[in-house]
């Protein structure tokens, strides 16, 4: 793998050394675009509204962009480099995207300044959200040990709780054939069998000797 | 193996060598070098933090051949001060990636560590493989992908592998419908196993597109979500989203969780989004106001948002109320002011300042969610036309955390 490292870098360089060098046009235009922004225009100072009319960023789009981003990836490319997506949408870059571009003035950044103060807020509202691109270390590198945030009679009434938002659960209690879940809700537990009415391992794609969750109580 | 690709690349090297200079051999380079100054606490263990992140990337057009690109982003960072047991320094390959792309042809073909977004795939798929897809002349095409996936999160190759086709056709600016299959295993479990379908057109004023896949595994719908916009146009009214998602809870959780068992409910996500805008049809609104309501899993989200473009985006002030009403447990009424501004010319200010206007509910630590305050000063400076330096320095205090400063410095050259 190394090598092959190695061969993609002298490739790469011998390209440049040995060939006349000129911008991409997309770079130029790229370039291009940035300066004028910069000066103080907008899109409709140059270009015609009915060609534009796809590329207004308005309050919705940074949940609605994938559409267009996948259809239309060179209008994209003409104001963002590929490493505009890649700042969100690879994770584990170090720099959240508000500090790598930290002179834009850019309101949608996700996690911005004070994020750090609110995360907690929105992690309880919807932790699969933040399972999306963090795994459960990232919150115990900070946070190793979490006291119960559970109620009093929180036992009674767990369960009901836990349909309403099951991944709310496993963003502390998933962790495998270790869960504390299962050590009530197995047979002869205080929890009884997990399973609802009706339940059959002969569900289609189930199978009860292989899947994760099955083997954890059902060894053979 | 590994002399086969040593002589392909050595192949491609020399036509490089002696085609390169005849075909104009073009790049582009992007350089963002960032030192960050801050102190941080864990556990009450306090540090102080100067990370150096070196962010390259580096693509290629017509390298040696006519429409083939190399394209290649990495980053690196390392402590200069203080660091964490463990985390002195990291390094990773975000994208590299061979591409020959012929619109004539309608070939376009990738291989390497790629990016792919597409049909019954939820994000984007990050792997090391290949792609390939083939436009007709008619408008249909056959995309097909493939690899082996490197998952960051865990930072192993735990024997993930991946498989994707999707086959659409478009109806030329108007309109486009494709099916898609996603497989993807790791090791011996089954993590994806769905078709799906996607579409999006363009009529009238109304722009409508979503997907939905199915898990082929669970025997039920997975996820989808469907979107209708409708383009006004009119002077204070300009857009109207709607967006309504679903998500099956025991395909999300599949079989990587015991507690799928547990999970009978699924999402359903209703969001409706109103954007208001006066000025017409531009980038940068006159003003705009944003409503957001989500009645979904018995939780309420609602939010309103202003925010007026002065000076074509020079001054926003930005005002905002949220409410998350989730449970007895999590109800919580956000009042947020903001501003984001160039102060002069080479200077740019972000600023907010947000409190729970009921101070209740949501309790982090042993203290109740009240208010967060961040403020970022930048100084913009292009010293030449492909260099330039931003200096920033910013201050935050909230729940949690008494104040904190963050010193940020950063060369970025563009070439």
């Amino acid at each position: 793998m190394k090598e092959l490292f190695k061969g993609f870098i002298i490739l790469i360089l011998s390209g440049f050394l040995f060939s006349s060098h000129t911008l991409t046009e997309e770079t130029e235009l790229f370039k291009e675009h940035k300066d004028n922004i910069r000066k103080g225009n907008t899109c409709i100072s140059c270009h015609d509204v009915e060609e534009i009319k796809e590329l207004t960023h308005l309050s919705a789009w940074i949940t609605s962009h994938k559409s267009v981003a996948i259809r239309k990836e060179e209008s994209c490319l003409k104001c963002h480099s590929t490493d505009f997506c890649a700042d969100c949408h690879s994770v584990r870059q170090g720099l959240k995207p508000s500090e790598k571009n930290f002179g834009d003035l850019e309101p949608s950044y996700p996690h911005r300044g004070e994020w750090k103060t609110r995360h907690t807020i929105e992690a309880k509202a919807d932790p699969s959200r933040c399972y999306r691109c963090h795994t459960r270390k990232f919150c115990s590198d900070c946070h190793p040990r979490v006291e119960s945030p559970h109620p009093q009679g929180w036992l009674s009434i767990h369960g009901e709780e836990a349909r309403k938002n099951i991944a709310s659960c496993s963003s502390c209690h998933e962790d495998g054939a270790n869960t504390v879940c299962i050590g009530c809700h197995r047979v002869g537990g205080p929890g009884g069998k997990p399973h609802p009415k009706g339940w059959s391992d002969e569900r289609p794609g189930i199978k009860r000797t292989k899947d994760r969750p099955c083997v954890y109580c059902h060894k053979q | 193996m590994k002399k086969n690709l040593s002589f392909f690349l050595s192949v491609i090297m020399v036509i490089l060598c002696f085609k390169g200079s005849a075909l104009a051999f073009k790049y582009e380079i992007n350089s963002k070098t960032i030192w960050l100054l801050f102190e941080e606490e864990r556990t009450g263990v306090s540090a102080n933090l100067a990370p150096l992140y070196e962010f390259l990337s580096i693509r290629t057009s017509d390298a040696g051949v006519n429409g083939l690109e190399v394209n290649l982003s990495l980053w690196g960072e390392v402590q200069t001060l203080d660091w964490w047991e463990g985390e002195r320094g990291d390094s990773k390959l975000i994208y590299g990636y061979l591409r020959y792309r012929n619109p004539e042809l309608g070939i376009d073909a990738k291989g390497g560590r790629i990016f792919v977004a597409s049909g019954a795939s939820p994000i984007l798929k990050q792997f090391d493989g290949g792609y390939f897809s083939y436009r007709f002349k008619k408008g249909s095409m056959v995309e097909i992908y493939g690899g082996s996936q490197f998952d960051e999160l865990d930072e192993e190759r735990k024997g993930n592998w991946l498989t994707g086709t999707r086959l659409s056709h478009r109806w030329d600016d108007r309109g486009e419908i494709g099916i898609s299959y996603l497989y993807e295993a790791e090791r011996d479990d089954i993590n994806f196993n769905r078709i799906g379908i996607d579409g999006w057109s363009f009529f009238g004023k109304f722009n409508l597109n979503g997907y939905l896949s199915y898990d082929i595994t669970y025997n039920e719908f997975a996820d989808g979500d469907i979107n209708l916009t409708w383009f006004t146009n009119r002077k204070f009214f300009k857009e109207l989203n709607l967006e309504v998602g679903y998500r099956s809870t025991s395909s999300f959780l599949g079989n990587q969780s015991v507690l799928s068992v547990f999970a009978f409910g699924n999402y359903f996500d209703p969001g409706i989004k109103f954007t208001l805008e006066k000025g017409g049809l531009q980038i940068l609104p006159g003003y705009e106001a944003m409503l957001y309501l989500d009645p979904s899993r018995q939780a309420h989200r609602f939010s309103l948002r202003l925010s007026k473009f002065f000076r074509d985006g020079d001054y926003v002030p930005i005002l905002e109320v949220s409410r998350l009403q989730m449970s007895d447990d999590v109800d919580y009424t956000e009042f947020r002011v903001g501003m984001h501004a160039k102060v002069v010319k080479k200077m740019s200010s972000d600023f907010e300042i947000l409190w729970d206007l009921f101070d209740k509910k949501i309790k982090i630590g042993e203290e109740k969610a009240g208010y967060a305050f961040q403020a970022l000063l930048s100084l913009n400076y292009e010293i030449l036309n492909w260099m330039r330096i931003n200096a920033g320095v910013s201050l935050y205090e909230g729940i949690s955390s008494d104040w904190n400063w963050k010193g940020y410095g950063k060369i970025e050259i563009l070439l």
